[in-house]
């Protein structure tokens, strides 16, 4: 298994933390790579393609919802916080979204002011800004899945039925880990599905492999146009921000439960004969 | 008897990843993965083992997800 030496650009910069996420999800590429390129093969392909447009209904029409979510999350503490002490007494502090680390790590770094997760925390300013900007760019991406869906001759009213456990599984957790811990976890969501877009080829590929008609792809050719462009704005942003270690940690850890449900959603759709 | 300390970069090179050809700063990042990130990227690496070959014959069209 060979593992890329990254070409980062801005690396070394800033806080480096976008540097070291995108680093930590290159490890992990190579497994979500394999799922897609089995996803692709060229039998049963016409068949796989339409329940992929479906699977990634599932998923896209959470992307504003969620950027919506994390942003109202900045300028409010978790749900379910627990009472905190003062670390500005020394007091300890349990459950802290600043300081606190859930994940298995040691609780470093944080800087809640007199108790307060909000006020103290200066990640949550700009990744608002980061936020606001960019939810617009990806409202409406579910209405051209379903235009997509009609037009590779699938039925508009398929994404009636409910939506599939394992694509609960790829965009549940960043729910719970927005509402319960702190919302800059979901830009280790965003990192892995935008660091690992369609290939420009590919569209062309699926065409050509399917005979189905270039209105059928519109979303693809979007994504893997911009796609590139709008990771590295996530990674730039993490390069910027200052993240305490175990909000350094969530992210990874978001990040790589993304490229782990990501895989397994693959691997099903490419289970599809 | 005290528990072993946590090594990532251990934990990676014994799962099979290639750390004697990390540079430093990979080092430097990787080692500070914990156990849950570590389980994961294991867990990732077992999958891929068994097909990696059909990932080099045919990366050119990969990629699929979309945000």
């Amino acid at each position: 298994m060979s593992i890329p030496n990254p070409t980062v650009t801005g690396g070394g910069a800033g806080t480096g933390h976008g540097t070291a996420l995108r680093m930590t999800l290159q490890l992990a590429a190579p497994a979500v790579r394999r799922a897609a390129v089995h996803l692709w093969r060229p039998q049963g392909l016409r068949r796989r393609y339409l329940a992929y447009l479906l699977a990634m209904h599932e998923v896209i029409r959470a992307s504003v919802p969620l950027m919506e979510l994390a942003a109202a999350g900045c300028d409010r503490p978790a749900a379910g916080d627990p009472v905190r002490g003062d670390p500005a007494r020394g007091d300890p502090v349990r459950g802290d979204p600043v300081g606190g680390d859930p994940l298995g790590g040691a609780a470093v770094g944080g800087a809640a002011v007199g108790g307060d997760p909000v006020r103290g925390d200066p990640v949550r300013a700009p990744l608002r800004a980061y936020l606001a900007e960019h939810i617009p760019e990806e409202r409406d991406h579910d209405d051209w899945l379903l235009a997509d869906l009609v037009a590779a001759g699938g039925a508009a009213d398929r994404p009636g039925r409910p939506p599939g456990p394992l694509a609960a599984r790829l965009v549940g957790p960043q729910y719970y880990w927005i509402a319960h811990w702190h919302p800059v976890c979901l830009l280790g969501y965003i990192g892995a599905l935008e660091g690992n877009p369609p290939s420009p080829l590919l569209a062309d590929h699926l065409a050509a492999a399917t005979g189905l008609c270039g209105a059928a792809f519109r979303t693809l050719r979007h994504h893997a146009q911009v796609d590139a462009g709008h990771s590295q704005a996530v990674f730039d942003l993490l390069d910027r921000l200052p993240l305490t270690a175990p909000q350094q940690r969530a992210v990874r850890v978001s990040g790589l439960h993304t490229m782990s449900a990501l895989t397994d959603l693959f691997d099903q759709l490419g289970a599809i004969t | 008897m005290t528990a072993p300390e946590w090594n990532a970069l251990d934990a990676l090179n014994a799962a099979g990843f290639p750390v004697g050809s990390f540079t430093a700063e990979q080092c430097e990042v990787f080692g500070r993965l914990s156990t849950a990130e570590v389980d994961m990227l294991v867990d990732l690496k077992a999958r891929l083992d068994a097909v990696e070959p059909e990932v080099q014959a045919h990366g050119a069209v990969a990629g699929a997800a979309l945000f």
